[in-house]
């Protein structure tokens, strides 16, 4: 197992860069998940580290050794495609045995190793079967073998559960993170989808356009994203952006949000002197709350203001609620059937320790 | 209405059926035809109306394996042996010693009656004469050695002709053989490297290059056989089996990279990402992975190169003209003298057709899948 350091990686398809001066460092045992929506360069970025892509400049080092100029098998990691990539004409066992042949193990150590890692993954009856006879799950777990089966320094997964069902991905994720707190193994994995991220990473690096938005831990990434792109792009659904206005008239802070100016959100004053602090623009500001921090009540309360009840989405242990606070749209998850009926006038306020504040021209979090 | 439909699927289903049954039976016809021409005698070959039911024999076949001359016309001379046979069946003395006055031979039968009838007059002629006509005749061949014939001999003789020595044919096909695998070998080996490059590599000018290819394929052969012809000439490769290899691989490869390409393009080329990253070099890659893959799509492109390569005729008969020479130049080369004789065309086409026939049979599965696999493009 290795660390793996990325610094100033650049990588272009002709005039276009899909990588830009990318820097990751990634340390001994760590499972870290590359995030981003589709064209992000995030499998391109996975791909390098492999030398399934050569990259324009910038360094790739793993293990401290740097690689970018080597091919990629000599750089001793391993690749879970998202189509798995069997060898179709191989069964099982032959599949999981073929990177030991490239290494000249001997047939019976090979038999040995391949039994080894099957029974970890639970693959000892499929062993035989041909790719065409396998589940998607069968699949996934041999491909996940075959990674497995030579001890590589680390783990790249592309996608691995791309192309599985919602129920089976679910389970594997579990296997996938128990399979790696046993290995240990130092693991990339890609994915655009946000749950399988939070769930199994260790680290969260979320990508968009090529430039690595924000890395740290799933917690890190969601409560305090560094960015619109990273606040829109975690959480389901995703968090709402208002325009705003905000000043501190005496002792509290006024949040004021839509055309109208009467919808207005107060707190306590401490909020205005840390956007203070940070020089805010007041053109140019947008809150930023999650739907479960924003607070409804039924009957009229002190300090909320009116919203009306827009859209209901029922989902079963709780409710989106889509709610029209003058020209905008505010989503607020509550719990199940709380609101009744769309239409309803409801009372509405944010919590006031998790609001973010974002500049909307520049886009970066004003890390309130 | 589900009933009304299956009906009508029912009913087209019976029309697709009944459309192959009639389009196989249209196109069995001309095979059916050389067949049975194979086995029919010349008469019946050449009969007018064609002859349904005939009595089979193997004279075509014997034809195109042999070299033949016609036989020669019965000459007729009295012979001591003729005079012996004639006074054996009671002719009188006095007729004999006249009859060994004709001693001429005569090359008809006209002129040996009226030599007959001279010698003897005509009242005594009358008499003797088709005895004397049946002793003096010399047939060709002789009696005695038509029954010493083997079976062979005595069908050719029957037919008019006598075997002069065994017809090149077998070399031929031989040839043929060779040359058209070696060449299928060489253009499948060459389109499939070729087309992994194009299909794998990001080539500059890719398009220009694979349609430069398929132009190499848009020239009938005769435009440019007598530039060939002086250029194999030159460097000495007229009537070789290798000159015919060389021409065939590259009028073949052209339709073999293009074929490869859309099966290579086919294969993920994650199968051979994932064979680098588990410690393979791009070559044991595409030898273990891609070759394997690509099996169905190269026997396809066997069977077609091998087709093409086997019925070739044009660039056969220019340049070659014994040793490399291949079946399809020869057989009608058995066109010699007189008339075509259809049924050894027959019998030599119908053994031609043989070989390609155990080939295709052999790859018939991939075959099948391969034509409908390489067909759909991304």
């Amino acid at each position: 197992m290795a660390t793996i350091r990325l610094s100033n990686i650049v990588k272009r398809f002709g005039p276009l860069e899909v990588i830009k001066q990318l820097n990751l460092d990634i340390k001994d045992r760590e499972f870290v998940v590359l995030l981003g929506p589709s064209g992000c360069g995030k499998t391109t970025t996975l791909r390098a580290i492999a030398g399934l892509e050569e990259i324009d400049s910038g360094e790739i080092a793993i293990d401290g050794q740097e690689v970018q100029a080597l091919p990629a098998r000599d750089r001793d990691i391993a690749f879970v495609f998202q189509l798995f990539a069997l060898y179709p004409h191989l069964s099982a066992f032959d599949n999981i045995a073929f990177p030991l042949k490239a290494a000249g193990v001997a047939k019976n150590e090979i038999a040995a190793k391949v039994k080894e890692v099957a029974s970890v993954l639970r693959i000892g009856s499929i062993i035989d079967h041909m790719p065409s006879a396998m589940s998607g799950g069968d699949m996934q777990r041999v491909a996940m073998a075959r990674a497995l089966v030579r001890d590589p320094k680390a783990m790249l997964m592309d996608e691995p559960m791309g192309s599985l069902d919602a129920k089976l991905r679910e389970e594997l994720r579990t296997e996938l993170k128990h399979l790696h707190i046993e290995t240990g193994s130092t693991t990339v994995y890609v994915t655009h989808d946000q749950v399988e991220a939070m769930s199994m990473g260790d680290k969260i690096a979320v990508m968009d356009l090529g430039i690595l938005q924000q890395i740290g831990k799933p917690k890190e990434v969601y409560d305090n994203p560094a960015n619109v792109f990273v606040a829109q792009f975690i959480g389901s659904p995703v968090m709402n952006l208002v325009d705003c206005q905000c000043d501190g008239n005496g002792d509290v802070t006024h949040v004021v949000i839509g055309e109208r100016h009467v919808d207005r959100f107060e707190f306590s004053k401490a909020i205005y002197e840390k956007l203070k602090a940070k020089d805010f623009n007041q053109k140019s500001l947008a809150v930023g709350i999650r739907p479960e921090a924003v607070l409804v009540e039924r009957q009229p309360t002190n300090g909320y203001i009116k919203a009306e009840v827009d859209d209901i989405e029922p989902l079963g242990p709780y409710d989106i609620v889509d709610l029209k606070v003058g020209d905008d749209v505010m989503r607020a998850s509550t719990r199940s059937r709380y609101v009744e009926r769309e239409g309803q006038e409801v009372w509405i306020h944010l919590d006031e320790n998790r609001l973010h504040f974002f500049d909307t021209v520049s886009g970066e979090s004003l890390g309130i | 209405m589900a009933a009304v439909v299956s009906q009508r699927k029912k009913l087209a289903n019976r029309i697709m059926i009944a459309a192959v049954l009639v389009t196989t039976f249209i196109m069995l016809i001309p095979i059916y035809w050389i067949a049975t021409t194979s086995i029919k005698s010349f008469s019946d070959a050449v009969a007018v109306p064609p002859k349904i039911f005939f009595q089979p024999e193997m004279t075509g076949l014997v034809k195109v394996f042999t070299k033949r001359t016609q036989l020669r016309a019965p000459k007729y001379k009295i012979t001591d042996q003729t005079l012996e046979s004639l006074e054996a069946d009671g002719v009188p003395g006095d007729v004999l010693v006249e009859l060994a006055a004709v001693g001429k031979l005569y090359r008809t039968e006209s002129q040996f009656t009226d030599a007959v009838n001279e010698a003897l007059g005509p009242e005594r002629a009358t008499d003797y004469l088709a005895l004397v006509v049946r002793y003096a005749t010399i047939s060709d061949p002789t009696p005695e050695k038509y029954a010493d014939a083997r079976w062979y001999e005595k069908l050719i003789y029957d037919s008019g002709e006598k075997i002069l020595r065994a017809s090149p044919y077998p070399n031929r096909l031989w040839n043929s053989v060779l040359i058209s695998i070696v060449s299928t070998v060489l253009s499948v080996a060459m389109g499939t490297l070729t087309a992994y490059g194009f299909s794998r590599f990001r080539v500059k000018g890719e398009k220009d290059w694979l349609f430069f290819i398929l132009s190499t394929r848009m020239l009938p052969p005769l435009v440019i056989i007598v530039p060939l012809f002086l250029m194999y000439r030159a460097v000495g490769l007229i009537d070789t089996h290798l000159g015919l290899i060389i021409l065939y691989t590259a009028f073949n490869l052209s339709f073999s990279v293009w074929l490869m390409k859309g099966f290579i393009d086919e294969i993920p080329v994650e199968y051979e990402e994932a064979a680098m990253i588990d410690g393979y070099t791009r070559f044991e890659a595409f030898r273990k992975i891609v070759i394997p893959q690509s099996v169905t799509g190269m026997a396809a492109t066997a069977v077609f190169c091998f087709i093409t390569a086997w019925n070739e005729y044009a660039f056969a008969l220019v340049l070659t003209a014994r040793r490399a020479q291949t079946a399809p130049p020869f057989i009608p080369s058995q066109v010699g003298s007189g008339l075509p004789d259809w049924t050894a065309i027959a019998a030599g086409t119908v053994l031609f057709l043989i070989p390609v026939v155990i080939f295709t049979f052999m790859l018939r599965n991939h075959l099948l899948r391969g034509v409908t696999f390489g067909a759909i493009r991304k």
